[in-house]
């Protein structure tokens, strides 16, 4: 029996009503009471820990709805370069940097870049493959975007992906191509994530060991104790295994098998107490409004970056990922076999399209506590987050779209009315809808605190305001990153405030959020992280 | 970017740079050139500053009192709390400088400063980074991106050392941030030795009219290696023209500091600050009523063309 006591400071459960005890008792990794100070001090045994808040705030443990932990280790992780706009300005500065790396590089070695950005890179041209041809004639060379839906690749990079004029694409995948069928450098959706796992395979698994251990370090090192992984493929397991086992810190893995056919068996998987479960399918309906490919009622505006740097044409309302058929029978054999759905939804057509969908699913198939999830929902309308709250569908928002691209999504993208409903998380809050939010990571970096401000700040980078008032207050924001979270994950019970027989994965901020300007919430330090009632980060006692 | 504040916001100064690259130097050279000005100076490890002892007039645990009115004080978790502390004092110092860790992203303080400027106490001053200069050509691969990707991030390159490295090394160190970094300016130094007007920008004096004054004065002054061009004037500035003027600065100064009225809001006193590449403007409220527009413009002996800028400035000027 281990017990620690957790006293002197300002505690926020984010239970029903939002209590702040006294004092916490964990025991034997759970929260075991929480109440007067006195009260858990008789019971408290002796042997254990008392833990002096010294004015500090305990929280429960951060969730983050939408991640990618392995993945992000895979595409982030070294000897990945990161090329993203605040590191590396422009294209220009970009390709300086490929050169200096293909200078330095052994004949053949594998060579991935992340971060390409034609809304934030104001010079960028596409990187086709004679462009890259040029840069390195002997190694295969990846440019990945930064909102991960594509890839550009020189002959040697398609070589190696075995991606050829014969090669055909798969469903759900773009290939550009030219009229003779060879690829001609970009590729995007499923065959990106596909052919960025032969780059990630010829580093071997050392490497991404060393780089998984670094990914978990930033989530724990945040506050985040639960995270998703959003793109699960069976592969994967073994990683989380070794990490396990290993005894790194691994904050609980909520798993999404990435479905592209309707013909997969879902990994039924259960390890340890609550460490590693299957929660899921997630499917793709559409793309990213940051290359074109999400399906719109109204085209995207017609200005420099969409027409010169995304090479949309004028009136461009873009698609689905899959025929809507195809996509519909993903969907339905998932679903009838039980399991949450996560759909990928960016495009107000494309929510239009799945809503029907659902509506249509519960008719002939009747459930009552479905949490069908809708991910990101950048251009969600708020007569949608009406009709999706009625049907029992959660959303779970992008929030960092907007403190990352909130410029270019107003200027270029989709103007000042769009954008100010870009993320609509204020209207479904205001509908009462249980919400989340995500930095997706590697797209952005993983920091609950991060979404908090954007959330309630909705501040871009140069300072505007997208839509004041979809921001959320921050209570609100904060359950949006614990117990809502905790809901649209299916372990509500057990997760997500600090309640007892609440699994004890706790963090200690240096200053209460609740009483923080909204603008100031990343300023505040994560002083320490407990996983299961252990202490991970730091590694010294705070007490 | 303009925003309306009432009252000078506090400005800071941030100074990143690899181990060794020269920063306790620099921190120093600010402290010796004060001036008057009073100066907070963070730090990670004050141990390393070289405080002459008569000068010292408290220490304490985390802080260093001179008697200049300069402090120094060690870098903790609460920076924000502390720059907050000192805004309010009711006489806040001049310049807080924070130096930051030597192998840290310097861009680790962005969220500090964030919250600071948005509470409406600080402003982003300059963003220096110090680049050794001549041990950078044999750093390996991962080393030099590092510093690369670091050094973007800021306003003005410190290119430290330069005495001691080749011409060669030089060249090679601006041709790969002519590329690397387009929006930051490189500067050469010795021993971190450079001007503070460069770091701070001149002082702007508030100054009354002199009914006998001609509507535009000028005055060149040569320091050191480095070009001052200033000038004044009580007539009424165009905004336009004057945006277009300060965008061709940045290709020929390194710092430019201004209080302006323009003809289209005559009551209204602006602040215009410059550095390297970028360029803020705000409402300002002088402590005197100040109804002169001045400008101070500060380059190398090389780029800084002083009679360039008085006709770009003339040109502003609403006859």
């Amino acid at each position: 029996m281990v017990d620690i006591l957790f006293f002197g400071g300002t505690i926020i459960t984010v239970d029903e009503n939002f209590n702040q005890p006294e004092a916490v008792l964990v025991r034997d990794g759970k929260i075991f009471q929480v109440g007067f100070l006195s009260d858990l001090d008789a019971e408290f045994n002796s042997t254990g820990i008392r833990i002096n808040l010294a004015g500090r705030c305990l929280l429960p443990g951060f969730i983050d709805a939408h991640s990618h932990p392995l993945w992000a280790a895979k595409t982030r992780g070294a000897p990945v370069v990161d090329v993203r706009a605040e590191t590396v300005p422009t294209y220009a500065a970009l390709l300086a940097k490929v050169k200096r790396r293909v200078a330095v590089a052994k004949p053949g070695e594998y060579l991935l870049f992340f971060g390409l950005d034609a809304q934030l890179h104001p010079d960028m041209e596409m990187p086709t493959r004679e462009v890259l041809d040029e840069i390195a004639p002997n190694n295969p060379i990846g440019i990945q975007t930064s909102n991960c839906h594509a890839l550009f690749m020189n002959s040697a990079g398609f070589n190696v992906c075995g991606i050829d004029e014969h090669f055909e694409t798969p469903t759900g995948s773009i290939i550009e191509r030219d009229a003779n069928g060879r690829p001609t450098g970009k590729i995007e959706e499923a065959i990106t994530w596909r052919a960025l796992e032969t780059f990630y395979t010829a580093w071997g698994d050392d490497r991404l060991s060393d780089e998984f251990k670094v990914s978990i370090n930033d989530l724990i090192q945040n506050g985040i104790t639960t995270v998703t992984e959003h793109l699960y493929m069976p592969f994967y397991k073994a990683y989380y295994l070794s990490a396990l086992k290993k005894r790194l810190p691994l904050p609980r893995i909520a798993a999404y098998q990435q479905a592209t056919t309707a013909d997969m068996t879902v990994e039924n998987m259960s390890v340890g107490e609550d460490r590693l479960w299957m929660a899921g399918v997630k499917i793709h309906a559409d793309g990213s409004p940051f290359i074109g490919n999400i399906w719109l009622t109204q085209p995207y505006l017609q200005s420099e970056i969409t027409l010169e740097k995304m090479h949309l044409k004028p009136g461009h309302t873009g698609s689905t990922n899959y025929p809507q058929e195809y996509f519909e029978k993903m969907v339905y054999t998932y679903f009838e076999a039980g399991w949450q759905m996560t759909v990928h939804t960016q495009g107000d057509r494309t929510i239009d399209m799945v809503l029907d969908l659902i509506e249509e699913l519960l008719k002939k198939n009747p459930r009552r506590d479905h949490r069908f999830r809708l991910e990101h929902c950048a251009l969600m309308r708020t007569d949608q987050v009406e009709r999706a709250h009625q049907l029992g569908v959660l959303c779970s928002f992008f929030i960092n779209h907007i403190t990352h691209w909130g410029a270019p999504i107003e200027d270029a993208l989709f103007g000042p009315e769009r954008a100010a409903h870009y993320m609509p998380a204020g209207s479904a809050a205001k509908e009462g809808m249980r919400i989340s939010l995500h930095a997706d990571t590697p797209m952005t970096d993983p920091s609950a605190l991060q979404l908090m401000q954007a959330a309630t700040t909705r501040l871009a980078g140069d300072g505007r305001c997208l839509g004041p008032e979809e921001c959320i207050d921050i209570e609100t924001a904060l359950r949006s990153v614990t117990i809502d979270a905790a809901y649209q994950i299916g372990m509500e019970e057990k997760l997500g405030s600090i309640t007892p027989g609440k699994h004890a994965d706790l963090v200690i901020l240096d200053t209460n959020p609740l009483l923080s300007a909204p603008a100031s919430l990343t300023a505040i330090n994560v002083e320490a992280t407990y996983l299961a009632g252990e202490q991970v980060w730091p590694k010294l006692n705070v007490s | 970017m303009s925003v309306e504040s009432m009252g000078e916001r506090l400005p800071i100064i941030t100074i990143g740079g690899f181990l060794g690259a020269g920063k306790t130097t620099l921190v120093n050279q600010i402290l010796l050139q004060a001036d008057g000005k009073r100066i907070v100076v963070f730090v990670n490890d004050f141990g390393d500053i070289n405080i002459d002892h008569t000068l010292v007039e408290t220490v304490e645990a985390d802080r260093i009192s001179l008697q200049n009115g300069c402090v120094c004080c060690s870098l903790n978790d609460d920076l924000v709390g502390s720059i907050a502390d000192f805004s309010r004092e009711k006489n806040p110092p001049d310049i807080i400088v924070i130096e930051a860790s030597g192998v840290a992203d310097p861009r680790a303080l962005d969220s500090s400063i964030n919250a600071l400027e948005s509470a409406g106490l600080t402003r982003l001053d300059s963003r220096l980074y110090l680049l050794d200069a001549e041990r950078f050509s044999s750093l390996a691969f991962e080393d030099a991106e590092q510093i690369i990707d670091h050094a973007v991030a800021s306003d003005l390159i410190l290119l430290n050392k330069s005495d001691i490295a080749s011409t060669k090394q030089i060249d090679d160190i601006k041709n790969i941030f002519c590329e690397a970094a387009p929006y930051t300016k490189i500067v050469e130094t010795e021993y971190s030795d450079i001007s503070i007007d460069l770091i701070i920008g001149c002082q702007l004096q508030n100054k009354k009219v002199n009914r006998y004054q001609t509507p535009f004065q000028k005055k060149v002054d040569h320091k050191k290696q480095y070009r001052h061009w200033s000038g004044e004037t009580k007539a009424l500035i165009d905004r336009h023209y004057f945006e277009q003027f300060i965008k061709t600065l940045p290709d020929v100064c390194l710092r430019a500091k201004g209080l302006l009225r323009f003809s289209d809001a005559p009551e209204k006193l602006f602040k215009f600050d410059l550095v390297g590449y970028r360029a803020t403007l705000e409402r300002y409220k002088a402590s005197e009523e100040q109804l002169v527009s001045q400008l101070v413009v500060i380059g190398d002996q090389k780029n800084l063309k002083p009679a360039d800028i008085e006709r770009g400035f003339q040109r502003t000027i609403v006859a």
